[in-house]
């Protein structure tokens, strides 16, 4: 009975994987079956092909099936006994059907596993071998022969990310922002990139005929001559609206002579009102922004929208006692903050701009490029530094704390002036994203009054139809992913004509044949390169592969050329575009979804048990920079795929090395250094962003974070949780740690077939908390050895050091570790595993559909050819582009690929 | 099948946004606009996707003696005007957390691959009665995760995704634009007719590209194109008209997701004046529990972990406590709501007898990702109330059975919906 339920629960699983999941899982321990399978058929296969038809060899293979399901497996799967609720009857040998297939694999994988048929049923290796070649041939042989009649299905839209950099690109428009008029995409398959997932309905269409309108009228000029430049200077007793701030003169005061120089808010006002402001006076910041705050250049604010130069004199200073200033031991790190000038309790959108930009302690000027929309000013923003925070007391007011002075004093910043010249405009009038609409036409400004968000010049035509007609055809021409045939052009310059015949003005009109096209399928939809002469398609897949957009021009030179199937100008192409700074949204991107970097800001750390968290923005901002960085390195460098799990370098800034407890280093940039051995860090799988994407902010659990590296890292992804299963409730009243929390799991056998292979992975990464910062202790509020102090905001804390960290563990397969670097030893012993899983996940990425039965022979010899390097990542990505599995079937070029 | 869609185009091309709403009604069918005459009705439905403890919350005893629950309580002084219902789920929507956007779609084996999902309740019933409205339904969210949490489905299978801004609400229902402003969106509105009747005609040219399987795909891109042109047609109607006026200020939403309740509150009255202005007939509120970090329970107090923790509660005691706070929380707002409607008049009686509030959850036990013996509780809408209605809570009855009864009571003429295996016995009409 017991194992009649775990096998229910094992059928139940595999039905509810997804077939990428489903084949990671059954390949674990299987690859070595599922091979020799393959290969077994390819001796047969090359034997009866050519004597047999394909019908007579489907119904040979029809009658070896059903006699081997009758003799082996129909006397426990059937209608009355469905054992593992699984009934022969209703899976017809029905190869046509990609479901069927998935199901029949299904089947293939659990008898390549040993876990089918019993023991009870006499299987030799023999009847098994011979039978696992006929089922895997003929899978892997439909399978095939159905993506060469049909392709993959991945015909699929842009999704909101790609949508808008096809703008950005084609618009010529590097800032432009339409992707929150877009609906959330759906994830399936691990990524936002499945055609499965991408959805249209009407409230899509709408949404992307309001985004492609607002793109256009931005790229349009916004005036007929360039807009006025206005030049702002402030000396530092200008630099603050006000004459303190929250937190007192601890966090901020005007100095001279590096001692602090009181100013009271009526002096200030009086010094402003006379201009009578003493250029040796320095605005001295030792706090970071947030709120609350409201430090902005006093009067200044952006009247038109568009990028601002921006210049300023200062330096890194310590607060030593009784306010007095000395240079600071290192730079310290600040950006800017565009907002909408607000009091202290409101916040509204915020971004950074500007770059990061490390201050010097010798005084120096700096120069930075903001970008700010109408009505905005931006605020000082300096990283890492304590943020003063109100301690309500039963006495009014409310009381605004700063921390006891560290070491060396306070951290902070010393300006002596800012200097504002904007909005930029570009040398050549009008800009160039105007001129992708309209070329060379005159413009003036409009005589009638406009509405904000419409045109706002008039396009003077030589010909109206002729000019609308040939801009309609330049433009689709640029706009769409293959050359666009004069029925299709015909449809849109008809759209535009009719618009000018109903008075409309020359500019609406074509903006509205504009706006159709790029919400037209052949904007919005990536076809499948299926058909080996379209070379477009692929160039698309390609360049939306690598740089997550439209091919440029040189791309699109060699698919009209047609020669981009040659192995060579491939290989070419892609090594250019790896190596093009484009590239890094292919790294922002894939990040986002296969190591979940878009939630890693979900969850603040919990400053009840993590005071030295409290505003710890500057730390997961460098956590998000060191994985990037470390991605981008791994591709572009070529490293060994063991580079996920262990390596002997760590890409760091300043907070991140004092994270890790790693010698100190200078300045904000992320650079590459070496890891000590003693360290734990080194790899992806100790990365904080992976610790701290994993943990909920207060906790961490063995089971989330063991699970999530079996996905994502080793590609074993665990089984969701059964569904609806209401045997089983688990009991964990008294359960104290989490070792004994995860023993209930080892002793309910239900539980343990799971649990067992990801809850020992979590368990060895206990020692990292909720940030991925080292430790040996749990901490707890109400057991344990007391600690208290004050934080970085000034508060009272008190936590307790509860138990030890037990990180031993044993993976499913016996081995025994004691810690998380044995642990990484024995994952690195399996780097054929950790590149499938990568390789695999590149694939879905870059096609939209999860690799089939029928893939897994070119996955392997994908695997095979990078094998004897060490499976280097950007072998991988290479072998994966010149592979049928991205080009589909007709491959590369037939005289080069011998 | 093109002939048809030429002759479309030419019709509203011909009509233009200058249509007059007679004529619109002209063109639709019989019955419809029979049922404008009809008497108004209205659906406003409510899932929280963690569902709420089972044990406090369903009834002892059936009929109408049953003996109101601890969570029931909320509701005493309306006993008449409730049921509450035991042993409803949706067959096959399994799959714990993933059946959530399956709530009123019915759609089974969501985690299943190759699952897709199917009309929500809503839609179905906005496709009969939509267009008697300025909004043909209005889908709202608490905490929301818009990008793949709804109960809002297109018959496609495509997620609409739900507003979580109250002051949003508020200004699409109530806040007027200029005279300029609307004729500026009426020439929008005309401009976007053209623009789509080119779309329709060039991806007529796209598709046939494609093979059968792609060009499956883009059928709900002509699909959302034939949709969007019925909507910017009706809009142009609504546009004309103006919104209501309304005497209360714009709200602000709550700062922080952690002022759950307060979110919560506002959303419910955000419903109750969108269905008090008929500005909507059917209204959708995903609260999404799921999606809710560490929240304020009261009194100053935050929950020690976020609510998707809490419902895992593993019989621990703290946990519990929380959460059966959390779930006396939100049985006093329902009531709060049950109380307005139900002093509300909307010309012929109470607006509660022509509002269906249909309160539910995915999950029948959120500790055990439990998909069956879902909590359901219908008030309102001129039903015979006042029972539990006791189904086997072995062999469950399918909640779509309930679905088609609303349906029916909505005037939706319909006698099946998702799994349905008719309408809901037990339940009838109060005479």
């Amino acid at each position: 009975m017991k194992q009649l339920q775990t096998c229910a629960w094992r059928q139940t699983m595999l039905q509810s994987l997804d077939p990428a999941s489903r084949f990671r899982f059954a390949a674990r321990r299987s690859m070595v079956a599922v091979v020799v399978g393959l290969s077994a058929f390819f001796a047969v296969g090359q034997g009866l092909g050519a004597d047999l038809t394909k019908d007579s060899l489907r119904r040979e293979e029809e009658r070896s099936v059903a006699s081997f399901v009758k003799s082996k497996c129909l006397s426990c799967h059937n209608a009355v006994v469905p054992s593992g609720g699984h009934d022969f009857g209703t899976l017809p040998w029905d190869t046509q059907s990609l479901q069927n297939r998935e199901r029949w694999a299904r089947v293939h994988d659990r008898i390549a596993l040993r876990e089918m048929p019993p023991e009870t049923v006499s299987l030799t290796d023999e009847e098994r071998g011979a039978f696992l070649a006929l089922l895997g041939g003929a899978l892997h042989r439909e399978g095939l022969s159905e993506i060469a009649a049909q392709g993959r299905r991945s015909l699929r839209r842009l999704n909101r990310s790609e949508f808008e950099w096809n703008l950005r690109d084609l618009l010529e428009l590097p800032h432009l922002g339409v992707r929150s008029r877009l609906p959330e995409d759906r994830t399936i398959h691990g990524f936002n990139k499945s055609g499965d997932a991408l959805d249209m309905s009407h409230v899509q269409l709408s949404a992307y005929l309001d985004a492609t309108k607002s793109a256009l009228l931005q790229a349009a000029a916004p005036a007929a001559a360039p807009l006025a430049s206005t030049r702002y200077f402030a000396f530092a007793t200008q630099m603050f609206e006000t004459a303190q701030t929250y937190g007192g003169p601890e966090a901020m005061f005007y100095a001279r002579d590096s001692v602090m120089l009181p100013i009271t808010p009526d002096e200030l006002e009086a010094i402003r009102r006379a201009d009578s402001h003493d250029e040796s006076v320095e605005l001295a910041l030792f706090r970071s922004a947030g709120w609350p705050y409201y430090g902005y250049p006093d009067g200044f604010l952006a009247e038109l929208s568009g990028e601002y130069r921006v210049r300023f004199e200062a330096r890194a200073v310590a607060q030593v006692r009784d306010f007095r200033l000395r240079p600071s031991p290192g730079p310290v790190p600040m950006t800017f903050r565009a907002r909408k000038p607000s009091g202290p309790d409101v916040s509204g959108d915020v971004r950074a701009t500007g770059g990061l930009i490390d201050v010097q302690p010798r005084a120096a000027v700096f120069e930075t490029t903001v970008r700010l929309a109408a009505g905005e000013t931006f605020e000082y923003s300096l990283l890492g530094l304590p943020v003063p925070q109100p301690n309500v007391r039963n006495i009014a007011p409310t009381y605004y704390d700063f921390p006891p002075m560290p070491e060396g004093g306070h951290p902070g910043v010393a300006f002596r002036w800012i200097e504002i010249t904007g909005p930029v405009s570009s040398s050549r009038w009008p800009p160039a994203s105007h001129r992708v609409l309209f070329g060379d036409l005159p413009i003036r400004s409009r005589a009638a009054k406009v509405a904000e968000h419409g045109l706002q010049v008039e396009v003077i035509p030589r010909d109206p139809a002729r000019d609308a007609k040939r801009l309609v055809e330049r433009f689709a021409q640029q706009a769409a992913h293959a050359p666009v045939p004069d029925a299709v052009l015909k449809v849109f310059q008809d759209l535009v004509l009719e618009k000018l015949d109903a008075g409309e003005a020359f500019g609406d009109a074509v903006l509205a044949g504009y706006q159709a096209f790029l919400c037209s399928g052949h904007f919005l939809y990536l076809p499948e390169p299926h058909d080996p002469s379209d070379h477009y398609a692929l160039a698309s897949r390609l360049s939306h592969f690598l740089w997550n957009s439209r091919p440029d021009k040189e791309l699109q030179d060699a698919a009209r050329a047609g020669n981009l199937r040659s192995a060579a100008v491939l290989r070419k192409q892609t090594e250019r575009l790896i190596e093009s700074p484009r590239f890094a949204r292919f790294v922002d991107n894939f990040l986002d979804y296969w190591l979940d970097l878009k939630d890693l800001h979900r969850d603040d750390p919990d400053i009840r048990l993590y005071p030295e968290y409290r505003f710890s923005d500057y730390l997961v901002d460098s956590m998000e920079r060191e994985t990037k960085a470390a991605f981008t390195e791994l591709i572009q460098e070529n490293l060994p795929i063991t580079f996920l799990i262990d390596s002997d370098v760590i890409y760091v800034n300043d907070r991140l090395a004092a994270h890790y407890g790693l010698p100190p280093v200078v300045g904000s940039a992320i650079r590459k250094t070496s890891v000590p051995p003693s360290s734990p860090y080194g790899g992806f799988l100790t990365q904080a962003a992976v610790s701290k994407v994993t943990s909920n902010g207060t906790t961490t659990s063995p089971v989330i974070r063991g699970a999530w590296v079996m996905d994502r890292l080793l590609g074993d992804p665990p089984p969701p949780p059964p569904p609806s299963v209401p045997a089983v409730e688990p009991d964990i009243r008294g359960a104290k740690t989490m070792r004994e929390i995860l023993a209930l799991h080892s002793r309910s056998p239900s539980c343990s077939g799971c649990h067992a292979r990801f809850d020992p992975i979590g368990m060895a990464l206990e020692n990292f908390d909720v940030m991925g910062s080292w430790r040996q202790y749990y901490r707890g509020l109400e057991e344990g050895i007391l600690v208290t102090g004050i934080d970085r905001a000034g508060h009272d804390y008190s936590y307790r050091v509860a138990e030890p960290v037990d990180p031993s563990g044993k993976l499913l397969d016996g081995r025994e570790f004691r810690d998380v670097h044995q642990l990484k030893s024995l994952l690195i012993q399996n780097p054929r595993q950790l590149a499938r899983n990568l390789l695999e996940r590149f694939a879905v990425y870059a096609i939209g559909t999860p690799v089939r039965f029928s893939d897994r022979r070119e996955i392997d010899e994908i695997l095979d050819r990078c094998a004897p390097s060490g499976y280097r990542v950007r072998d991988l990505v290479r072998g994966l582009i010149l592979s049928r599995i991205f080009l589909g079937p007709a491959g590369t070029d037939k005289e080069e690929r011998s | 099948m093109k002939a048809r869609s030429v002759c479309r185009r030419t019709v509203l091309r011909g009509l233009g946004v200058s249509l007059a709403l007679p004529l619109l009604e002209r063109m639709l069918p019989a019955t419809s606009r029979a049922r404008e005459a009809a008497q108004p009705r209205r659906m406003l439905i409510i899932s929280n996707n963690l569902g709420v403890l089972p044990n406090l919350f369903f009834p002892t005893g059936a009929g109408a003696d049953y003996s109101l629950s601890p969570y029931l309580r909320f509701l005493e002084e309306h006993r008449e005007d409730f049921t509450v219902f035991s042993g409803l789920s949706h067959p096959g929507v399994t799959g714990g957390h993933s059946s959530e956007n399956c709530f009123l779609t019915a759609a089974k084996g969501p985690t299943r691959s190759g699952f897709r999902n199917q009309i929500s309740l809503d839609q179905f019933a906005a496709e009969s009665v939509g267009h008697l409205t300025r909004f043909p339904t209005l889908n709202l969210g608490v905490n929301i995760v818009k990008s793949f949490r709804s109960l809002s489905w297109t018959r496609g299978g495509a997620l609409l995704p739900a507003e979580d801004s109250a002051a949003v609400v508020f200004r699409k229902m109530f806040v007027q634009g200029s005279r300029e402003e609307t004729e500026q969106r009426l020439h929008e509105l005309k401009t976007g007719g053209s623009i789509l009747d080119a779309l329709e005609t060039d991806m007529h040219q796209f598709a046939s590209r494609f093979g059968k399987n792609d060009r499956q795909r883009l059928d709900q891109y002509f699909t959302s194109v034939r949709e969007l042109e019925q909507r910017f047609l009706l809009s142009g109607e609504w546009e004309k008209r103006p919104k209501p006026k309304i005497d209360r200020e714009p709200p602000n939403d709550p700062a922080s997701n952690a002022e759950f309740f307060d979110k919560y509150r506002l959303m419910l009255s955000m419903a109750k004046l969108a269905i008090e202005t008929d500005s909507t007939r059917i209204v959708t509120i995903m609260v999404d529990a799921f999606a809710t970090n560490r929240f304020e329970l009261g009194d100053g107090e935050l929950t020690t972990d976020g609510y998707h923790n809490l419902s895992h509660h593993g019989r621990a005691a703290e946990k519990v406590r929380q959460l059966e706070q959390a779930d006396r929380r939100q049985m006093a707002l329902l009531r709060e709501v049950v109380n307005e409607l139900a002093l509300a008049n909307d010309g012929s009686g109470r607006l509660l007898d022509n509002t269906m509030l249909l309160f539910g959850s995915n999950l029948g036990d959120a500790n055990t990702h439990d998909n069956t013996n879902l909590p359901i509780l219908l008030v309102g809408g001129g039903f015979r109330h006042g029972q539990h209605l006791a189904f086997s809570r072995d062999a469950n009855t399918p909640l779509c059975n309930l679905f088609v009864s609303m349906l029916q009571r909505m005037d939706v003429e319909v006698d099946a919906f998702g799994s349905s295996t008719g309408s809901l016995a037990g339940l009838s009409i109060r005479s």
